[in-house]
């Protein structure tokens, strides 16, 4: 059998390729070092002129989990990525370390339609065990919570977390993150994370519609139309003995071209005092927003169920 | 791949003649490997550029020098996969490490040395998913044992039994022995 690894022939240049490399890792060694010196020269002054100053990039530097760049860039749905291009995210450096675990929380969100935070997570296997529990003062306010988590190697994940909220909480409060292990040693994890969507706001627009409309799968109540800078999202209600309507929006406007939305996430919940299902689906939000659009609400056999004409 | 443990100490220590020494010995068994994944000498010199990079700014954290060729070998093995995985020729079911019953692969294992003899193994190989790849190139390419195949890889022995019986079965089946 090693005669026939003896059949491949290690080609001439092997040896040019090897003596690369080398360098190449000398070079990586000898950057790392000066970047060790400079850091520990950075932290020496600042703690011997006071303290004061606090550079992101030295706290990330010391972080248990460094990432460079950004999680919602990189790691999220379409709706996260446009509003990082538009600088409405809040970069973070959160950390709590619980025995051999971190939790880091780098970067949020915040609009009426979502929060969302970007994590960075070591030494907890499998993440999707953990339970993530949002407050408002003493009330749990996380709803439904989907993720993207991308798992890279030596126990570490960067994820996004998005859950959904109710609609009276404030516009601006710090909010309580509890991300607990829901197996194993039960570790938990608590933050204060500080939520404005002040600017978000300006680019949210809320439409109450509260129109019945009848299809050939049953009755449909269209409660709510919400466009905000990371989702537009419509709120429905369909009878329990209709079969569920899958709808999807088109976005039309005098200067732009007709799109379908693409849809992102939903939840859809029994409302059992009134015999019927409360869905909310979320889709990716519009850019460039007129004055004057129109929103076409589509059913499953494409047809137009009703359009809405926003002024 | 058998290195000199005073050679690798050195070179942990920070000798860059001893470790540029150590790269050279190994260049030819790291490319063997290389190829046996990658199958053209192009993207096997790839691998075996980043193997010799990643040791050069990771040999200072190895503790047991007595491990080296485990570690080489190991680090070989995931730059491979790594590069398949970008050039997209290799899926996530082929290295999902699962542990089967081993007790549905119908294969002697008296015949196992008898079957590879007959067979081109080159070409067979070829044809067996990432894992079960692994297994054949260390067990009958690089001689390990089962045991020594289980530490390099991390995988419980059960786990590198499957794969090999898995692999032999699949290679009868080709053969029609």
């Amino acid at each position: 059998m090693l005669d026939k690894l003896n059949d491949i022939q290690i080609p001439d240049k092997a040896d040019k390729v090897v003596n690369s490399a080398i360098r190449r890792g000398r070079r990586t060694l000898v950057m790392r070092r000066t970047m060790c010196i400079m850091t520990s020269i950075f932290v020496f002054s600042a703690v011997l002129f006071g303290g004061a100053y606090a550079s992101p990039a030295i706290a990330a530097s010391l972080s248990k989990v460094p990432f460079v760049g950004s999680i919602f860039k990189e790691f999220s749905d379409e709706g996260i990525k446009a509003v990082k291009e538009k600088g409405l995210t809040k970069s973070l450096e959160l950390e709590v370390t619980n025995g051999d675990a971190t939790v880091a929380i780098k970067e949020v969100y915040y609009d009426k339609s979502r929060i969302s935070l970007g994590l960075v997570v070591k030494g907890i296997k499998p993440y999707g065990e953990t339970i993530t529990d949002l407050y408002y003062g003493d009330r749990r306010i996380s709803g439904a919570i989907t993720g993207i988590i991308n798992d890279q190697p030596d126990d570490l994940y960067y994820a996004t977390f998005s859950a959904d909220i109710p609609e009276d909480i404030p516009d601006k409060f710090d909010m309580k993150v509890v991300i607990g292990e829901d197996w194993g040693q039960g570790r938990k994890f608590e933050f204060m994370v500080p939520l404005d969507r002040t600017l978000a706001n300006q680019e949210t627009k809320q439409i109450y519609i509260m129109k019945e409309i009848e299809t050939n799968e049953g009755t449909i109540l269209i409660k709510k139309l919400q466009f905000t800078p990371s989702t537009t999202s419509i709120d429905y209600e369909f009878d329990k003995t209709s079969k569920e309507p899958k709808i999807s929006l088109r976005i039309s406007s005098p200067n732009n071209e007709p799109k379908v939305l693409e849809i992102l996430t939903g939840t859809l919940d029994e409302d059992r005092s009134r015999d019927t299902y409360v869905a909310c689906f979320k889709f990716e939000p519009v850019q460039d927003i007129t004055n004057e659009y129109r929103v076409d609400i589509i059913g499953e056999d494409g047809e137009v169920i009703t359009s809405i004409d926003i002024k | 791949m058998k290195t000199d443990v005073e050679k690798v100490i050195k070179a942990i220590k920070g000798s860059k003649s001893a470790l540029t020494e150590i790269m050279h010995e190994c260049k030819g068994d790291i490319y063997k490997i290389a190829y046996l994944y990658m199958k053209n000498e192009d993207e096997a010199l790839e691998v075996l550029n980043e193997v010799v990079y990643k040791v050069c700014i990771s040999i200072r954290k190895l503790k047991s020098p007595e491990y080296f060729n485990t570690w080489l070998t190991r680090i070989t093995i995931n730059i491979a996969l790594n590069t398949l995985k970008k050039k997209k020729r290799v899926t996530e079911n082929e290295t999902q490490v699962s542990h089967e019953d081993i007790s549905k692969f119908s294969i002697d294992e008296r015949m196992e040395d008898n079957l590879v003899l007959k067979m081109d193994l080159m070409k067979s190989i070829d044809k067996l998913q990432f894992n079960e790849k692994t297994v054949i190139i260390l067990k009958y390419f690089e001689d390990l044992t089962i045991p020594q195949i289980a530490d390099t890889l991390s995988w419980p022995v059960g786990t590198v039994k499957t794969r090999l019986y898995k692999a032999l079965a699949f290679l009868k089946s080709e053969l029609d022995y």
